[in-house]
């Protein structure tokens, strides 16, 4: 465990003290489990995918697919629009796969490598005390192969399937076929096409016809080797009249050297669906002078196809470095609705670049945008939308509200949305306000007896209500924690 | 990234525009004084390093500049005469006016005569473009630079620290178009001492049919405690291009209020910047597009608060029918020692027909946490309830939502404190709607 020096700024006071002591709390999950992992050897090129391909044991055509985003990748330029700021990444310095030490197939946990489990527990995800638990299954994912998943049977026999991407190409390989990159095409974008050559692993997810699936389905990403990319690809698929919660939770090893997620999550709702991902992201976020922390380049977008389908995001982002990420809803279908819930924090020096796009196509689609940002510390907070309303959307509707809070005089609070109509019909709306803890909203809290870092929690809280409210109720709780572990001592 | 598709041998509008500039430098040297043609060279030289924006430039996403590369522009000719009555329609009131046509001083038609004692009205070439500078801080504007190398003068208003000009003093640029494209430079700066107050209003015509293409420069520098009111209108025809800039620099206490409307015109972009430099400025920038056939209208503005406890408010709507197009894009920058901020952004848009088409992207970006600042847009269509509404107190339908219209322009129109303006715009833009109020 690397112990990052933090260089006291000078002495603050009052209020800034506790501001300081709030950007300085530790990051508490900041731990690296020593396991043996096989490693590719760094760099990108025709050979590390096949290598990646043929660890995975997977078929021809999942190569070609692999080769052809490769070939694009190659063609493409790093995007520059992004309000954030890093230094230069070589793609030829990462490793592209990393697995944890290949064991023979596990029946139960037992058989599972107990440092792992020792991992989970850290997090506070213990696998044994969730299978308990009523109504979660976890599909951990341990750098990027999948090691354990529990409650499958369960799930069988309600006809879902839930498993590892790459369990997913060997068994349902007609599944994955006809819907991976039917949302997100491997020529996507810069960070997305590179996922598309080299993912390593993800969750994959099948609710079939009528079904609501039984519980809330989870998984929690970690992040392990050193210098190893993680490059996540999820897909929901939840067939006519089907719907499922899902929820992902991250939090990573506290290092110095930069590292790089780009995941790719697609979601697909056909008629009548309904989908709602959640994210808590808690990912490293560097220490205070900004060294270490993730890179989390990620691309999310669902697709509601069908007539009446939804789909919800819902994100509570207070970790990474830098969070470039706009989980998107591309409603084709007559009557579908896309949702979009955020909360970013970003403190220290994280940089925020996030927000949604919500592009309306079929007739009389809805669209809803709360976006609230915090910003503390030097911390740059960004939300970027588009709201795109396509000539044939008949009475398309979109209500966007994105509030903006500053903790302190070193941060920035920006929005930038982007709103294009193409149909008369449609009504859209954007409202954004910026504005600070009040001192009498402080001095109120105060004079009626709560200490001011309980008074900011609250405030705070308070600020993201409409957000937390909608997410999952394990999750909910766990937001408001973080929160509140990352507001200690953050008054403004 | 965008790679240009024209064939290496078709010049490019860039292309275009250095080899204007290389004609016309040998005359316009014979004219120069002191370091003018330095500062025309670099500013050419910032142009030809940016060029013409292309699709990929994210500041003109929306407007799309293509159109150029295909049209063998030629600098507006000098000779041309303009007749007195040509030019009075557009002429708002008695007091100074200054006329320049095609970029040059027109003696016959302006009148700076009755200009008050501390007020000047006259055509040179200003020996800086500081405000100019100091606006393209954050971000750069390509065609403000070409202005300022190929503008042959410039109409320029100054007024004495102290002294209130009365009478609003008009700027009147007369671009004439001819059977081949033509480019045109207008350029105006208006210089108000400190405790100074003038009403300057800018009036830009397109004489004739043909293609124009006309990249403006309009500069306003206010010092402590100056006010400001720029009121600036644009009849263009079918086929013009619009490039302006309005570039203001303000100092403690001054207040600038800028509005722009355009009638008529093909593509035209509006490109607002404003500094607040001296605390307790306060700024004020509105628009109206309304537009019908398939004319465009970009409104970009950049309002940078960079001392504390400024103040500005942007109001900008579009009514948009035909195949038209509406583009808003606007910024609040906020710098971190700008505390005790106030901006208000608004932008609103109706859509009148199924093929217009709006744009908007109204944008904050603050680094100051003691700040107010709020943004609005909406876009939708005329409220039917209201229609209803109205119809049932016994007004006929198109009279009725003429009416909803003239109201929600009404907010920008009645805005403009120049009477006379203000009642040709009026009649300009609701004349043609059947029983609009403007037609009363």
């Amino acid at each position: 465990m690397t112990q990052a020096q933090a260089t006291p700024d000078p002495a603050p006071t009052g209020d800034d003290a506790l501001l300081e002591s709030w950007a300085q709390s530790e990051y508490k999950y900041g731990f690296v489990t020593d396991i043996e992992s096989e490693s590719a050897p760094p760099g990108l090129n025709e050979d590390i995918v096949r290598f990646i391909s043929e660890k995975k044991g997977e078929p021809d055509w999942m190569l070609q697919w692999r080769l052809k985003a490769l070939r694009h990748w190659l063609t493409m330029t790093e995007p520059t629009w992004p309000k954030v700021d890093y230094p230069p990444i070589n793609y030829q310095d990462i490793v592209y796969y990393s697995a944890p030490k290949q064991k023979p197939a596990l029946g139960s946990l037992d058989e599972v490598d107990p440092k792992l489990l020792e991992t989970y527990e850290k997090l506070g995800i213990p696998l044994e005390e969730q299978k308990m638990l009523a109504g979660v299954a976890v599909d951990a994912v341990f750098d990027s192969v999948s090691v354990a998943t529990t409650f499958k049977e369960t799930l069988r026999e309600a006809g879902v399937i839930f498993c590892s991407m790459s369990e997913a190409i060997r068994e349902h390989p007609e599944l994955v076929r006809a819907y991976l990159g039917s949302v997100v095409p491997y020529s996507d974008n810069f960070f997305a096409t590179l996922n598309s050559a080299v993912f390593s692993d993800g969750s994959f997810v099948y609710v079939p016809k009528g079904v609501a699936c039984p519980m809330e389905l989870s998984t929690y990403f970690r992040i392990n080797a050193m210098n190893t990319g993680q490059f996540e690809r999820t897909l929901i698929i939840a067939d006519e009249g089907a719907s499922v919660s899902y929820l992902e939770g991250c939090t990573a090893p506290m290092r110095d050297e930069n590292q790089l997620h780009a995941a790719v999550v697609e979601l697909v709702a056909l008629d009548d669906a309904a989908i709602k991902y959640s994210t808590v992201q808690n990912w490293y976020p560097g220490d205070e002078r900004g060294v270490g922390g993730i890179y989390n380049f990620v691309t999310k977008r669902g697709k509601a196809a069908g007539r009446r389908s939804r789909i919800a995001w819902t994100q509570v982002e207070t970790g990474s470095a830098i969070t470039w990420k706009y989980p998107s809803c591309v409603l084709l279908g007559d009557e579908s609705v896309g949702e979009f819930y955020s909360v970013a924090l970003t403190n220290r020096r994280q940089q925020a670049d996030t927000g949604t796009k919500m592009i309306h196509i079929g007739k009389n689609t809805r669209s809803t945008i709360i976006s609230k940002g915090i910003s503390a510390g030097r911390g740059q907070n960004t939300y970027r939308g588009l709201v795109k309303v396509n000539k044939g959307a008949e009475h398309a509707r979109n209500f966007t509200q994105c509030d903006s809070m500053l903790l302190g005089d070193r941060c920035g609070a920006h929005t930038f949305p982007y709103i294009e109509v193409k149909n008369r019909t449609a009504r859209v709306e954007h409202e954004a306000t910026t504005s600070r803890i009040g001192e009498d909203q402080l001095f109120y809290c105060n004079q009626r007896g709560l200490r001011t870092e309980d008074a900011v929690s609250m405030i705070v809280n308070g600020f993201c209500k409409e957000v937390f409210r909608e997410l999952p109720m394990e999750f909910a709780v766990e937001a408001q924690k973080l929160l509140d572990v990352s507001l200690e001592g953050s008054v403004g | 990234m965008t790679t240009a598709t024209t064939s290496p041998s078709a010049a490019t509008a860039t292309d275009r525009f250095a080899a204007l500039y290389e004609g016309a430098r040998a005359a316009l040297a014979g004219s120069a004084r002191d370091g003018e043609m330095a500062r025309r060279d670099a500013a050419m030289a910032r142009f030809r390093e940016m060029g013409v924006p292309r699709r990929g430039d994210e500041e003109w996403k929306y407007t799309n500049l293509a159109g150029l590369d295909a049209l063998p522009f030629e600098l507006a000719g000098a000779a041309r005469v303009v007749a007195p009555e040509a030019v009075e329609p557009a002429l708002v009131g008695a007091g100074p006016r200054i006329v320049l046509v095609n970029g040059r001083f027109d003696e016959r038609l302006s009148d700076a005569t009755e200009a008050p004692a501390g007020v000047t009205v006259e055509a040179h070439v200003p020996a800086d473009a500081s405000v100019l500078d100091r606006c393209t801080d954050l971000a750069p504007l390509p065609f403000a630079r070409l202005c300022e190398a190929l503008a042959p003068t410039a109409a320029v208003v100054r007024v004495a620290p102290g002294v209130e000009a009365a009478e609003p003093i008009q700027a009147v640029f007369i671009t004439t178009a001819g059977d081949a494209p033509v480019a045109a430079f207008p350029r105006l700066r208006v210089e108000a001492g400190a405790g100074a107050s003038v009403t300057v209003v800018e009036t830009h015509l397109v004489m004739g049919a043909g293609a124009t293409v006309a990249a403006s420069l309009t500069e306003i520098d206010a010092a402590d405690g100056a006010r400001v009111v720029h009121e600036c209108t644009a009849d263009l025809n079918e086929s013009s291009w619009r490039l302006a800039a309005i570039v203001i620099r303000q100092a403690r206490s001054s207040r600038v209020e800028s509005a722009a409307v355009a009638t008529g015109g093909g593509v035209t972009r509006h490109d607002f910047r404003a500094s607040l430099d001296g605390p307790g400025a306060d700024c004020a920038l509105r628009g109206l597009a309304m537009l019908s056939r398939d004319e465009h209208v970009d409104n970009h503005l950049l309002v940078r608060h960079a001392a504390p406890e400024c103040t500005s408010r942007e109001f900008f709507k579009n009514v948009l029918d035909g195949s038209s197009r509406g583009v808003f894009c606007g910024r609040i920058h906020v710098d971190q020692d700008a505390q005790k901020t106030d901006g208000v952004q608004t932008n609103a848009t109706i859509l009148l027909s199924d093929d217009a088409e709006a744009q908007s992207r109204p944008q904050l970006e603050i680094y100051a946490d003691d700040v107010k600042c709020t943004h609005g847009a909406t876009v939708g269509q005329l409220d039917e309830g209201a229609v209803f509404y109205l119809r049932s107190r016994g007004l006929p339908e198109a009279r009725a939502r003429a009416l909803l219209i003239d109201g929600f322009a009404g907010e920008i129109l009645d805005a403009y404190t120049v009477a006379a303006v203000r009642d040709r715009l009026k009649s300009a833009l609701f004349g043609p709607i059947p029983g609009g109020a403007g037609a009363a």
